[in-house]
């Protein structure tokens, strides 16, 4: 979990302007070709899917160069059509400057720069970054390398087998898992999803966890339907997706902890996290 | 109706049905009127509880590490700087 979900600051109301769009006029272009796993690439030649990261910063300035690496090698190793829409809300440390000579050296049409003036929270800026993502398929990552790229091809993969509305990362089934925590956070982890699952039972493994890809019109649907804000933000968009009927599917990461600064998990944010679930619980 | 709700509901009723059965209005035996009954709601809190224990204890158990990924992800780090540098990003 980076830190930029762990102090996100109230924000206007966004869900007010809902524009619920017919989600099913798009995946109609979307073959459903079974991908050769032979070559371990996606063949994607045939198809003119794109994929737009959304990658909200906030002093993310020493990872920011390298998920942007990692992302373009991962892309270009499997032909896929992509772009990285970089949200930063107005960081203090250069995290922008940076995202620019990124831009010199990736181009344009790969990177583009979508920042904001001050600190608006996690929600409106992926609403911001939808609105000029130009993907029929949007992805959602940390920028704190602490979810790779490498997943990515598998998480296209697994859509493209059923057509399914989104695909989202989980750390507990196996194949995944995580580095650098201790018993403690584990515990925490484990204990959330636990009664997150229990009150609300979302039918998915990974609730927290905030690693996966959405067909664009289905994120912005569940989007603006979507209230909470910090950490049962993602949460909440899981829980709306089931609402909607939308069909989820799971692929395992990997998840390796905050290399560059350090994640934050102490007493407020277990409150808060009780607070919002409770809110969930009683609203949906 | 919300969740919270339908779960408030669900208990009630289940909370209904315990108290008919101690007032004597269900055609309960002997036994289970004296000594089941009463200690019904213990039983779904214990119940609940090993249920909580065990759900969290194994998963905790079954939490895999992945170093490998770690590992992977430092010497892709270290070639991504490279990489960079050379092309005049600035890098910490």
């Amino acid at each position: 979990m980076s830190r930029f979900h762990v102090s996100i600051t109230p924000e206007p109301d966004f869900q007010s302007s809902t524009t619920n769009k017919a989600h099913s006029q798009q995946s109609s272009t979307l073959p459903l070709s079974k991908p050769s796993y032979a070559s371990g690439h996606l063949n994607m030649s045939n198809s003119h899917n794109k994929y737009s990261v959304l990658l909200p910063t906030y002093n993310e300035r020493d990872n920011l160069p390298i998920i942007t690496w990692l992302l373009a090698k991962t892309f270009k190793e499997h032909n896929l059509d992509y772009e990285i829409i970089i949200i930063d809300d107005a960081s203090p440390d250069g995290t922008l400057e940076v995202a620019k000579q990124l831009q010199s050296v990736y181009g344009e049409n790969h990177i583009v720069l979508r920042p904001r003036a001050g600190k608006l929270g996690l929600g409106t800026a992926y609403i911001h970054g939808i609105q000029n993502a130009t993907g029929n398929f949007v992805i959602i990552m940390d920028a704190d390398m602490s979810h790779h790229p490498k997943a990515i091809p598998e998480f296209i993969r697994k859509q493209k087998e059923r057509d399914y509305d989104i695909v989202t990362g989980t750390r507990y089934v196996n194949g995944g898992g995580v580095y650098g925590w201790d018993l403690r956070r584990k515990l925490t982890s484990r204990g959330a999803n636990f009664i997150a699952d229990l009150l609300l039972s979302p039918g998915v493994s990974d609730l927290t966890g905030s690693f996966r890809l959405y067909k664009k019109d289905v994120l912005h649907q569940i989007i603006n339907a979507t209230i909470s804000k910090g950490y049962v933000f993602q949460m909440e968009m899981m829980v709306r997706a089931k609402q909607f009927n939308f069909s989820v599917a799971e692929v395992p990461i990997t998840f390796v902890d905050r290399v560059y600064g350090e994640s934050k998990l102490g007493a407020n944010e277990i409150v808060g996290y009780l607070k919002g679930l409770w809110t969930l619980f009683t609203s949906i | 109706m919300t969740r919270a709700q339908r779960i408030g509901a669900f208990a009630v009723i289940a909370g209904s049905v315990w108290v008919l059965g101690m007032l004597g209005w269900l055609p309960l035996s002997e036994t289970v009127q004296g000594e089941v009954w009463p200690a019904l709601p213990l039983l779904v809190l214990v119940l609940l509880g090993a249920y909580a224990f065990i759900n969290i204890g194994y998963n905790l158990l079954v939490f895999r590490e992945c170093p490998e990924a770690y590992y992977e992800l430092m010497q892709e780090v270290q070639e991504a700087k490279d990489d960079l540098r050379a092309k005049n990003v600035d890098i910490a």
